[in-house]
């Protein structure tokens, strides 16, 4: 799969925006700003780590769930 | 562009551990900044509220009943197959602990670092360090839209377990899975629970964590989850393995939930280093979270007097330097190392044993009495029982 197709999203109807994958993520790739959780598409390997650490289950890896209206915060191609 | 602010020392994030920074900080004469990212501290809560009571004279903290929900009289060790270990205030004197209001704790922190002369500023983010000849020099900041710099002789990192701060200064902060738990928790209303004691369930119902049960009074608790990351094997675990648990229970699966909070611990050794040229890290953001109880309050605010203290020395030698700040290394150390790193050996331990053993220690505990009611006590009963447990930390015990 073509790793530019890939997108993790935080769904906003599911996320609690408590930080969690922020404090989780190996690679500083997440981050909260203001209460949006955001991605640094760039930076992020798709270790996916995240998506399972999730407390509530607010992240999803793959072009499947890239859908702009279920999201708050989408992958951010940087800072 | 807002105009760019100094002081001597700035404390990123009003969370205990800041609050306690700035309070000694400030006392000790320094002038101290503490800035905040949300709107309100202490809110929304990302806590399991249940605090002990041992430590808070250290660290000057005087019990309030604006932040006591309840004085609890003991805790419940429950094992997969719910036999009880039961210590009570009776066996355990009088050092068992409160549940609190957490976000009114917090609040009555930063109150004291306040009337002590910090100068507090909510909703302003840090986005990144300065650096200046080789050290931090505080921090770049954010807010209502605007960036400015922040110019600080030291910078103290309170910024909880998500600690950017750490990262950008280049500190050690990262963990293994193995070394994090992922924890939800609902507060619930209209439950039976034991308003006496704060419950713990072990074993397979909440992998490498525990289910708890904090009384809140009048049938009211904090119910929650922290599971082992490492452990977590699909997406949204935590929450159906707590959905799971409260429905099999039916004293609590009739309760009607009013809060939901999630968060992630630190359940890791103490970090390798927490100091460099003109900046420390205090609290969750130096990983000084309690491996067992993923409680991280007490040694957050003990170091957090250290780091208070030892900033204001050093501001008022003018020597902002690692090797002045590594007292502030070698004073956390002296009071939360040794114990964070054998819980953090107890806990490697644990994770690895079945429901049946954890049947078994439970079962052996019954109708034991600890002096104190600690982590240390109850792990020298397991000792005295089943020594092949406690065999890789019994130097500790």
């Amino acid at each position: 799969m073509n790793k530019k197709h890939l997108h993790i999203v935080s769904k906003g109807d599911i996320c609690l925006s408590c930080g969690a994958c922020v404090g989780i993520c190996p690679l500083d790739t997440i981050y909260l700003n203001e209460w949006r959780i955001e991605f640094d598409e760039v930076k992020c390997t798709r270790c996916s780590i995240c998506v399972n650490a999730c407390p509530v289950g607010a992240i999803s890896i793959g072009p499947e769930t890239c859908t702009h209206s279920n999201m708050t915060g989408t992958s951010f191609p940087g800072r | 562009m807002a105009s760019d602010l100094e002081c001597d020392v700035l404390v990123v994030g009003a969370g205990p551990s800041g609050s306690v920074t700035a309070k000694f900080a400030a006392q000790n004469g320094a002038n101290v900044l503490m800035i905040e990212k949300r709107q309100e501290i202490g809110s929304p809560v990302r806590c399991g509220e249940g605090i002990s009571k041992a430590w808070l004279p250290e660290v000057g903290i005087t019990p309030s009943p604006r932040w006591i929900n309840v004085e609890v009289e003991g805790a419940r060790i429950f094992s997969p197959s719910e036999k009880v270990f039961e210590v009570n205030e009776r066996d355990a004197g009088n050092e068992v602990g409160y549940v609190i209001e957490r976000d009114a704790f917090d609040k009555a922190l930063a109150i004291d670092a306040g009337n002590a002369g910090a100068e507090i500023m909510l909703k302003t983010h840090a986005v990144n360090v300065l650096k200046e000849n080789g050290r931090i020099a505080g921090v770049k900041a954010k807010q209502y839209g605007q960036e400015f710099n922040i110019h600080a002789k030291i910078t103290i990192g309170a910024d909880g377990f998500e600690s950017q701060v750490g990262r950008w200064a280049g500190l050690p902060t990262n963990l293994q899975v193995k070394d994090m738990d992922s924890c939800l928790q609902y507060r619930m209303t209209n439950i039976d629970s034991d308003e006496r004691y704060c419950d713990f369930y072990l074993g397979e119902c909440a992998p490498g964590g525990y289910v708890w049960i904090f009384p809140k009074g009048d049938h009211l608790a904090n119910v929650g989850i922290g599971v082992q990351v490492s452990k977590i094997k699909s997406q949204a675990e935590v929450k159906a393995l707590l959905d799971k648990w409260i429905d099999r229970h039916p004293g609590y699966a009739k309760g009607k939930k009013i809060d939901m909070v999630a968060g992630a611990v630190s359940i890791s050794p103490p970090i390798k280093q927490a100091v460099t040229d003109g900046m420390m890290l205090v609290g969750d953001a130096a990983r000084m979270i309690d491996p067992i109880t993923g409680g991280g309050i007490a040694n957050g605010c003990i170091a957090g007097k250290v780091a208070g203290e030892v900033a204001a020395k050093a501001v008022k030698e003018g020597n902002y330097s690692k090797d002045r700040l590594m007292e502030y290394e070698r004073g956390w150390r002296a009071k939360i190392e040794e114990k964070q790193y054998r819980n953090w050996l107890a806990k490697e331990k644990l994770v690895t044993l079945p429901d049946e053993v954890f049947d078994k220690v439970i079962d052996s505990l019954q109708g034991q009495s600890v002096e104190k009611l600690n982590v240390l006590n109850i792990l020298k009963l397991v000792k005295e029982k089943h020594p092949e447990l406690t065999k890789e930390f019994a130097d500790f015990l």
